[in-house]
């Protein structure tokens, strides 16, 4: 049953999914031309006005196209929010919640799906910016494939960046990693669970909802502060801990951890609501 | 389509008066097969479980007769048939009697209105 | 045995004051159409929601031939609501596979006859069908279960005549002995014909349960008109 509701969820999502892909993509490739076209043979040349004025012109593009990837990152955010809320608590829950599967199997299942999606949007997000930036390295246009050069020296530079840490920092790199995939799910699952509690509530439960949602995130964010603060003293006064990355990853780290251990939670809560607390309309 | 039925009394007993009219009238012949419960129930919009009851009632008046492996039958027994039939006439006539003597007709000039009527039914 | 759903003090509590349902003991038969009468506010949605396990009751137990709700209940259970809960954006075949899909009762190539016997093209998305049509669709995927129990909440109200017959009939033609069909509805005169017994709900509670030819013979009245006496306001 959970693959069939898995299935099923996986079509659904990936409509939309799929499409904010495809709008990401040819954003990229539409930035990527615009900086070929625009600045191609001019970025070099630091001490002109030209130079300048361009430079400008740059980090505004950068930035307009950081606004389009963040968009679309928090657009699959809120696709899932509300299809989650649509088919659980809307109509649609009526079929939902007379399927022959347990609560478990319904929550899992999309929590999965969710997870996957952004986990993949994240990484296109991630792609498109390197693209996007290695598109203004380089010294020609495009017809002679030489941003592609500027393109392979980033991807040199990360590697070259991640070989030279130390065995402490790799592992920490290593966890960083693990953890963002992990807590790609924890955090749909905060996700979920607000809206499931916004269900408590006799009217305005879509609001409710999202009110939920902004208290969880501030709850994960307190907790992650708070405990970073404590780490970060701890380790400052007791090792010699002073590379600045290793520090970052270790904030980070509890902070991702915290997001893990609520996303947990907010499934059991999501789960118990489910069970007990269903109150359809 | 579903047949006309009066809720205030049950049911079954007015399925009984209708198959009854069905069979005497010929519309399902001596030893002729009968459509089966389920659909003569979705035909009229009845319950099956209610147009079951009529089929036994009529059974157990011998109008019609189960068997095994043909399904249900009307019953071959023409006396019977033509003595239902005879039955159900002369209730009807009955209460024709009883309505036009409540009008006010005497027996002789019931018979009269009778004849002229049929003369020009013909 | 025969007892399809045995329902023993079953009560729904929402706080000391506001009581849905309260303490009601029922046992119901399979192989029957039964009527779930009441006014607004009975109690009928709260015990249809509690049979289809999307409410869990404060109190007592409902079982479906012998089960607790839950998904195995679910299996056995086809449940047609009185609204559209399929997606817009699907196509009706797509809902006809995904019922295959989950429910191992659904007939598939019953359901398309009666699609192909309405003329309803299964390509079509839902969006852009009638609301009629939808009401319909959602009923022919229902009834083309083979369920234990089928729980019908108003399925001919806001009907034309036309469908409402189609729909009886559907019933009807539905009809097996091992089976049960619950049907709320508070236009009763237009359902009594199919009906063999009926459930009279009142501020919660049971007020009678009794065979339909019961109340026709014991008080030479129709259900209509003897519900309407009962509920006199």
């Amino acid at each position: 049953m959970l693959g069939k509701l898995f299935k099923y969820e996986w079509k659904s999502v990936s409509r939309i999914g799929g499409l904010l892909l495809l709008i990401a993509g040819g954003i990229t490739i539409l930035g990527m031309i615009t900086v070929r076209l625009s600045f191609g043979h001019v970025m070099m040349d630091e001490d002109s006005a030209m130079g300048a004025l361009t430079a400008v012109l740059g980090v505004m593009g950068f930035m307009i196209f950081c606004l389009c990837l963040a968009s679309i990152s928090y657009g699959i955010f809120i696709y899932l929010g509300v299809r989650f809320y649509k088919t659980m608590y809307g109509d649609e829950g009526y079929l939902t919640h007379t399927l022959p599967v347990t609560n478990h199997q319904l929550l899992l299942s999309k929590i999965l799906v969710g997870g996957i999606w952004s986990i993949l949007v994240a990484l296109t997000m991630a792609l498109a910016m390197l693209l996007f930036v290695a598109s203004f390295a380089g010294t020609a246009t495009i017809a002679d494939g030489s941003w592609w050069v500027g393109f392979a020296d980033v991807w040199r530079g990360i590697f070259e960046t991640f070989a030279d840490m130390d065995a402490g920092s790799k592992a920490r790199a290593v966890i960083v990693l693990l953890l963002f995939l992990l807590t790609a799910f924890a955090s749909i699952a905060g996700l979920y669970g607000s809206i499931t509690m916004g269900q408590l509530f006799k009217k305005h439960r879509g609001l409710m909802a999202i009110i939920c949602y902004f208290v969880y995130l501030f709850v994960v964010w307190l907790i992650g502060f708070v405990g970073g603060i404590f780490m970060s003293i701890n380790l400052a006064l007791l090792s010699d801990e002073s590379d600045v990355l290793t520090s970052y990853m270790d904030t980070y780290i509890i902070g991702q951890v915290v997001i893990l251990i609520m996303g947990v939670v907010m499934y059991f809560v999501a789960h118990y609501i489910n069970e007990q607390k269903l109150n359809m309309e | 389509m579903a047949w006309e039925l009066d809720s205030d009394r049950p049911i079954y007993a007015q399925l009984v008066e209708r198959i009854q009219m069905q069979i005497v009238s010929g519309m399902y012949p001596p030893g002729g097969k009968l459509p089966s419960v389920r659909e003569l129930a979705a035909l009229a919009a009845v319950n099956p479980n209610t147009m079951q009851k009529a089929f036994a009632e009529l059974e157990r008046s011998g109008l019609i007769v189960t068997q095994r492996t043909n399904g249900r039958l009307v019953t071959e027994d023409e006396a019977l048939i033509k003595q239902i039939r005879q039955g159900l006439a002369e209730e009807h006539v009955k209460e024709f009697f009883n309505k036009m003597k409540e009008l006010g007709f005497t027996g002789g000039e019931i018979v009269e209105i009778i004849r002229e009527n049929q003369a020009s039914e013909e | 045995m025969n007892e399809l759903i045995e329902i023993v003090g079953l009560t729904k509590s929402y706080d000391e004051r506001s009581v849905a349902v309260n303490n009601i003991t029922l046992t119901l038969p399979k192989g029957k159409i039964v009527g779930l009468l009441g006014p607004n506010g009975s109690g009928k949605t709260t015990l249809i929601k509690m049979l289809n396990g999307l409410l869990k009751p404060t109190r007592g137990s409902i079982k479906i031939n012998g089960r607790f709700i839950g998904p195995e209940t679910k299996a056995r259970v086809a449940y047609l609501p009185d609204r559209n809960c399929l997606p817009e954006y699907r196509t009706v075949s797509e809902m006809v596979a995904y019922f295959g899909d989950f429910y191992e009762d659904f007939e598939k190539t019953r359901a398309l006859e009666m699609l192909q016997s309405l003329n309803i093209d299964p390509g079509t998305k839902f969006k852009t069908l009638s609301k009629g049509t939808k009401e319909k669709v959602q009923l022919i995927l229902v009834m083309s279960r083979k369920a234990d129990l089928y729980v019908l909440d108003e399925p001919i109200a806001g009907v034309d005549p036309a469908a409402r017959d189609y729909i009886l009939r559907t019933i009807i033609n539905n009809y097996n002995p091992e089976a049960t069909v619950l049907i709320s509805t508070h236009l009763i005169g237009d359902i009594e014909q199919v009906l063999d017994e009926v459930i009279f709900m009142r501020y919660g509670q049971l007020a009678l349960y009794t065979s339909v030819d019961n109340i026709r013979e014991k008080y030479g009245k129709s259900v209509d008109a003897y519900f309407r006496e009962v509920f006199a306001c």
